[in-house]
């Protein structure tokens, strides 16, 4: 068959992928790649964030409980004749997962051989869901162990406390699966209503990566989807719109089994652009900003570190959404309030003194050398594509954004984002 | 994907793999030496300690710096305990030179900071700086205390404890932290002295340079250097003397389960391939009995694993359940594992273990950090085989093969981390 593809392509990687979309609304990925792995994986722009929402022509707003879409994940594997997705794949000798984001749940698989099938499988046990009342009561057990699990997770719970300071109203804030309490309010008439709305093909990617022709890819998967689309208009709630620009509690603390207090320092980003392109051109500046400030070979944590003030492995990211952005400072100290005031008053003799352009021009080298590595492995690629395919961006245009960062941008953010008042800490003591 | 093996002279080896497959390789040195019991807290420092600086980059910021500058090569010092033997391994991601935008040589530049680290570290006189070890024994007594901030793997790790109590060379954590308190600048410094004469640097590559000029470059950069071939300890499986039975209460609200059992088959021996697939059949995977069985079909808890550690001939059983279910998950995990002992194998999991543990072997050429790990652990015992040798093997396995090497596995060691906090304040999170 004579098919439309888009490509993009990168000179500079030596890579290229390609895009196409099926007539049912999916819109599938195909990055060739030269390995023995064959990896897809089938996403949906539906995560936690998600729990209201509206059916354009339908209803306005409606409240589902918190963690359905992370529930709905578990359950999706059910099939109606009694059998489990996961057998299937077993089967084949691929190796299949899942997982739920805020703002994304997608399921995958990795196997070297049988590709064919078991991508007939992947598309046919996420589209045809299967829920009953006793088979949801029997995940209610399931999830509440893995709820408890993370309620135990020191770093999970900071990790949720910095979220809780930094956002008053935004779903963000709670646990991906929910809680205990509310998971149990699911019931399958609620899970077939989530499943219809946002599991719709026009909402969804499909991303292939391996040894294999992208007309093949499309070959398999027309075999499985249906040949019309259905699509709905999906009302998504802007959270965004409810919440101040400033954060909502300055410090939030806990106590649980800890060594020594943990901490997560958070600077909200207020200002994350609701277009996707000025927003991946802002979330790569932020990761040079953050290299500039954070990295291992900067005066900051060489001094934190000479001195004791932090265990050795301080982390540092930038996340960001059409819904919401922060940084993050995750690290381990006696004493997290003094790590807290020398890192504010540094970004505040940053911003005086700004960046040398030797700093400026190693940083990015950094950024470079950590995107090249995404390219490597069939997972990877795939993982990153679906991602900034959902986000609505391309990933291989973040090279060349990369290379036009200019120090002044980098420096003007520096000035305009982090300011004390977005920012706050969670910290977890020792009981 | 085979290496080709280069002995440069008495005390340097190497074995390289030349390929294009990756944008990122990787080079590795290794110095194996026999486990003793006075040595693992000396090694551990030894990594941190040497991590801080050497003589041409004399600090963590510097050194850091120029892997920066080498388009973000990332080194990591770190032990590897290879049954009764430890391996003192220095292992480099770099970006192959085909990438690098410049005309920058990676390779040469990390192996020329790797020698420099290795080769000259920093001292004053026959001691290493006071400082840098005071601080590390902090670094390494914090990193030994946050094993309570993850209670699944604090669980674990009590319960090889347990298992390894009669082994007079192996310490405990708190044995390793009372070592690392003591340990003294001048001594620490004897110690790596002697580590360095007591074994020959062995060099493992992945990418795309020749193995010829790897062998030039480490020549050139280790050419002075003095060991001599190392003695490895073979495997020897533990064996089983009584069993032991031990609850600890932990402030967290889940429970963490570990049945500890012998199974007396290691690596390197005939029957390693069937243990394997006993381990996979048992639960090594989603198609497991301990998956399909103790998770999906009870619902007890999230996850039920197995693993196997063909170093000892040990397979530990982990999972976190709600504290009153210990009974009946109890029972429900010794039961999957007497169906196996009575040949209650279905087809389907003989052949998807199979299929799932070749699946990992075929892959295994899509990871450069997997063929270093495969081929110089091997290589270290004599055990000459590729990966495709072993998926033979796995497939020549026959179901009485696997009945046999479970019939010998004993319970060993029961180990309970009672979670005291209980499950109500969960309520609390209603909104």
């Amino acid at each position: 068959m004579s098919l439309n593809f888009e490509i993009s392509e990168s000179s500079l990687l030596r890579e290229k992928y390609y895009k196409y979309t099926h007539p049912s609304g999916l819109s599938i990925y195909v990055f060739p790649k030269k390995l023995s792995t064959f990896y897809a994986i089938l996403g949906t722009r539906y995560g936690s964030i998600n729990s209201a929402f509206g059916v354009g022509g339908e209803y306005e707003m409606r409240e589902v409980p918190d963690g359905i879409a992370h529930f709905l994940e578990h359950k999706l594997f059910a099939n109606e004749d009694g059998s489990d997705a996961f057998e299937h794949f077993s089967e084949l000798g691929a190796d299949a997962n899942a997982y739920t984001t805020v703002n994304s749940t997608a399921y995958l698989f990795s196997c070297t051989e049988r590709f064919d099938e078991a991508l007939g499988e992947l598309i046919d046990f996420v589209t045809h869901p299967y829920f009953t009342r006793e088979s949801v009561e029997k995940e209610q057990g399931i999830i509440a162990e893995e709820i408890r699990m993370y309620d135990d997770a020191p770093g999970e719970a900071c990790y949720y406390g910095v979220l809780e300071g930094l956002y008053e109203h935004l779903s963000i804030r709670r646990n991906i699966c929910g809680s205990v309490s509310s998971i149990k309010k699911i019931t399958p008439e609620l899970l077939y209503e989530c499943y219809r709305v946002f599991y719709n093909l026009s909402n969804m990617a499909l991303v292939v990566s391996g040894d294999i022709d992208p007309e093949r890819v499309v070959e398999i998967a027309d075999a499985h989807l249906p040949r019309s689309c259905r699509s709905i208009e999906i009302i998504r709630k802007d959270e965004g719109a409810l919440e101040r620009k400033g954060v909502y509690r300055r410090r939030v603390e806990k106590r649980m089994k800890v060594a020594k207090p943990i901490f997560r320092i958070g600077i909200k980003d207020a200002y994350v652009p609701k277009e996707a392109y000025p927003r991946q051109r802002r979330e790569a500046a932020m990761h040079i900003l953050n290299e500039l400030l954070f990295a291992r070979s900067g005066e900051l944590y060489s001094e934190l570190f000479e001195s004791g003030a932090i265990s050795p492995d301080m982390d540092y990211c930038y996340t960001c959404s059409r819904d919401f952005g922060y940084n993050l400072i995750a690290g381990e100290a006696d004493d997290p309030e003094a790590v807290y005031s020398r890192i504010v008053e540094y970004i505040e003799n940053a911003k005086k003194s700004g960046f040398s352009r030797e700093d400026f021009e190693r940083a990015k080298r950094v950024m470079y050398a950590e995107f090249v590595r995404w390219f490597d492995s069939a997972d990877s690629i795939a993982n990153n594509l679906l991602s900034f395919t959902l986000d609505g961006t391309d990933m291989l245009g973040y090279a060349e954004i990369i290379s036009e960062l200019t120090l002044d941008e980098v420096e003007a953010l520096l000035h305009s984002a982090l300011c004390e008042e977005y920012f706050a800490m969670s910290v977890v003591y020792p009981i | 994907m085979t290496p080709i093996k280069i002995r440069i002279n008495e005390s340097l080896s190497l074995s390289a793999i030349e390929t294009d497959k990756f944008k990122t390789g990787m080079v590795s040195l290794s110095l194996t030496v026999p486990l003793k019991k006075d040595a693992a807290a000396a090694n551990m420092l030894l990594s941190g300690v040497l991590r801080r600086g050497s003589v041409k980059y004399p600090s963590m910021a510097l050194l850091n710096r120029r892997l920066d500058e080498l388009y973000a090569a990332d080194i990591e010092i770190k032990n590897a305990r290879l049954g009764k033997n430890n391996s003192f391994i220095i292992i480099a991601e770099l970006l192959n030179n085909t990438f690098v935008p410049d005309n920058t040589d990676v390779l040469d530049g990390v192996l020329e900071v790797i020698s420099d680290m290795i080769l000259h570290p920093l001292t004053s006189g026959d001691s290493f700086p006071e400082e840098s070890v005071r601080k590390e024994k902090q670094n390494v007594c914090d990193a030994i205390d946050a094993e309570v901030n993850n209670p699944r793997a604090y669980a674990l790790n009590r319960c090889a404890e347990l298992m390894h109590s009669e082994d007079r060379d192996f310490s405990t954590v708190a044995e390793l932290r009372a070592a690392a308190e003591a340990a003294d600048p001048k001594e620490l410094y004897a110690h790596y002295k002697r580590l360095l004469d007591s074994s020959e640097l062995s060099f493992f590559y992945v990418g795309c340079e020749t193995p010829e000029r790897v062998a030039e470059l480490i020549e050139k950069h280790f050419g002075g250097f003095e060991g001599r071939r190392s003695e490895v300890i073979p495997y020897r499986a533990e064996k089983f003397i009584g069993l032991r039975r031990r609850t600890e209460p932990f402030e967290a609200s889940q429970g963490k389960l570990c049945l500890g059992f012998r199974v007396g088959v290691c690596s390197g021996e005939e029957r390693y391939f069937a243990a394997v697939l006993f381990n996979e059949i048992f639960g090594g995977s989603p198609a497991s009995k301990l998956f399909m069985n103790v998770r999906e079909k009870m619902s007890l808890c999230y996850y039920c694993s197995s693993s196997y550690d063909s170093h000892f001939g040990n397979i530990t059983v982990s999972s976190g359940i709600e504290v009153s279910n210990y009974e009946v998950a109890y029972r429900a995990i010794l039961s999957q594992l007497e169906d196996i002992k009575n040949g209650r194998i279905s087809e389907f999991e003989f052949s998807a273990a199979k299929k799932s543990v070749i699946n990992i072997f075929r892959q295994m050429n899509d990871f450069p950090y997997e063929l270093f790990a495969f081929y110089s652990t091997r290589e270290l015992f004599g055990i000459s085989a590729s990966p495709e040798e072993y998926m033979r093997r796995f497939e020549e396995v026959t179901l009485d093969e696997v009945i046999e090497v479970a019939r010998g596995a004993v319970l060993d060691t029961v180990y309970f981390l009672e979670g005291i906090l209980g499950g109500e304040e969960e309520e609390d999170e209603e909104e």
